[in-house]
């Protein structure tokens, strides 16, 4: 009888039977992680001077050298400022195709809760304890509570770091009072992105039974069927009910 | 040269403005071309070049009708919340109680004038900086009065130790502003007295909004005691509960596995 053979991809496919990314999902999520670094590097001297200060000179230095003039911790602020905003727009750039592409999938996305309902919601962050606390077998939808409460706080941080960092950059089509409001919830966005970022690396690296999923985010999109069966039986529920 | 403080007496002033065109010239701002407008002040609020202003007001008390001239200009801070605004340290505060912007320094971001409650720094769209008046620091530091001082004609402007000054004129039974403002500014060095409308320095309907009686701006208060401190705090709390979960969770997977492993032993 002669042996058949399948190529590498066609392999994965049928190992990795479950597709949890698009390719697009993980070019922008990979987009967002380059974006994110740049906002969080190019902004920290700004929130915290006393701390991060040390950034500015890092930017202004090199540059001071050049530019013999300048205070090389003005320029290294400068640089950051410039750096930061540019980021903004590449980051619009990766989304706008993204978001023009998700729209219509939208309401399918499992990103939304799977009921309304107070009880709803208190059963999903019992499941969440009884699996990050008590480590015991829970029936999770393809995202739990956390992951779908993360997932909301990114697009709407998004949506209002963007309004906000619009007002302080052209600040002049907005009146002084709009700028510190702007000011205020940009740095409170700030905080909320660094808390939740935190979170979310940790609960991405170092737990291990989150590695499939990670390793899908990075690689293939797909995730075994018997990881799926295991750990999100809900959602393995789902896909098997659609076929 | 210990703390100093620039009074401004409301009685003296005769609204001549040569405070103000000694401010240009001293420190070099072109002036304004002139417009004509329905109240004497002129140019109506202070400008990037406008660093100190003379400002007439109408003030009609029963039947009585008269002028209310009032100098305004930065005040000089000792809190001075545009220097803990600054994310480039551009903004100095000296000794003598001058809160001076060193353009080399200034990046035009305009985190000042967000943070000052008297409505002060100006930016310049040209040079894209931001300024404000300097309290003359070049000529105090060298034994000279400020220009606006030295210009006055009638001592509506004195210059001199900061609690000899406030203790002179409250002795004298003039209403000081400015010793002891709020936490948020602090005391200013630029400090107002009146005997003529003592009680009134902090009324809207004679000074406006200028002398408020707790100048400060909420959001950037917020920011800074509240927001930041909470932040990094809960930052802080989230590393470290990480860490915590970690350690927990490895620590159970371990005791797990050797139960799983105990109990194929046993069988």
């Amino acid at each position: 009888m002669a042996e058949e053979y399948v190529s590498l991809a066609e392999w994965r496919n049928k190992c990795e039977a479950v597709k949890a990314f698009s390719e697009a999902q993980i070019w922008v999520h990979k987009h967002l992680i380059h974006f994110t670094l740049f906002f969080f590097i190019t902004g920290l001297p700004l929130i915290s001077k006393e701390w991060f200060g040390w950034l500015a000179f890092v930017f202004g230095y090199p540059l001071s050298t050049v530019i013999g003039s300048y205070d090389p911790y003005s320029l290294g602020i400068q640089v950051a400022r410039f750096i930061h905003r540019i980021s903004a727009l590449g980051l619009a750039l990766v989304l706008i195709p993204f978001l023009l592409k998700t729209l219509g999938e939208l309401r399918r996305m499992e990103i939304w809760p799977e009921c309304w309902s107070f009880s709803c919601f208190k059963k999903g962050f019992k499941d969440m304890i009884d699996f990050y606390v008590y480590r015991k077998r829970v029936t999770f939808p393809k995202y739990n509570v956390g992951q779908k409460g993360w997932i909301w706080t990114v697009i709407v941080g998004m949506v209002i770091m963007y309004v906000t960092g619009t007002v302080m950059w052209l600040r002049d089509l907005f009146p002084p009072s709009a700028w510190e409001v702007a000011h205020l919830l940009h740095d409170i966005g700030f905080f909320i992105a660094a808390i939740g970022l935190i979170i979310h690396v940790y609960m991405a690296l170092l737990i291990p039974e989150h590695r499939p999923f990670v390793r899908a985010m990075f690689r293939t999109g797909r995730l075994t069927e018997e990881y799926v069966r295991e750990h999100h039986p809900e959602w393995h529920e789902k896909i098997e009910k659609e076929g | 040269m210990g703390e100093m403080a620039i009074a401004f007496n409301v009685d003296n002033c005769i609204f001549c403005r040569a405070c103000q065109v000694a401010c240009h010239v001293w420190n070099n701002t072109r002036p304004q071309v002139t417009e004509f407008s329905p109240t004497l002040t002129n140019p109506p609020d202070l400008l990037p070049n406008v660093w100190t202003l003379m400002e007439a007001k109408e003030v009609v008390e029963g039947d009585e009708f008269h002028w209310l001239f009032f100098k305004r200009q930065c005040m000089h801070c000792s809190e001075a919340p545009c220097a803990k605004a600054c994310p480039v340290n551009a903004i100095e505060i000296h000794p003598e109680g001058a809160v001076v912007i060193r353009e080399d320094k200034c990046t035009g971001c305009r985190f000042c004038i967000e943070a000052c409650p008297y409505d002060v720094p100006r930016y310049d769209e040209s040079s894209e900086k931001v300024y404000k008046c300097t309290f003359c620091i070049d000529r105090i530091q060298n034994g000279l009065e400020p220009a606006c001082v030295a210009a006055c004609p009638t001592d509506a402007l004195v210059f001199g130790d900061y609690d000899e000054l406030v203790n002179r004129y409250r002795s004298q039974g003039y209403e000081v502003y400015g010793d002891s403002v709020n936490d948020y500014v602090g005391r200013t060095h630029y400090i107002y007295v009146t005997r003529k409308y003592k009680g009134k320095l902090t009324d809207p309907k004679y000074f406006g909004d200028r002398l408020k009686k707790d100048p400060r701006k909420a959001s950037v208060q917020v920011g800074a005691n509240v927001v930041e401190p909470v932040g990094w705090g809960l930052v802080g709390l989230t590393l470290l509960a990480a860490a915590g979960h970690f350690i927990y969770w490895r620590a159970k997977r371990i005791e797990e596995k050797s139960e799983s492993k105990g109990e194929k032993g046993g069988e």
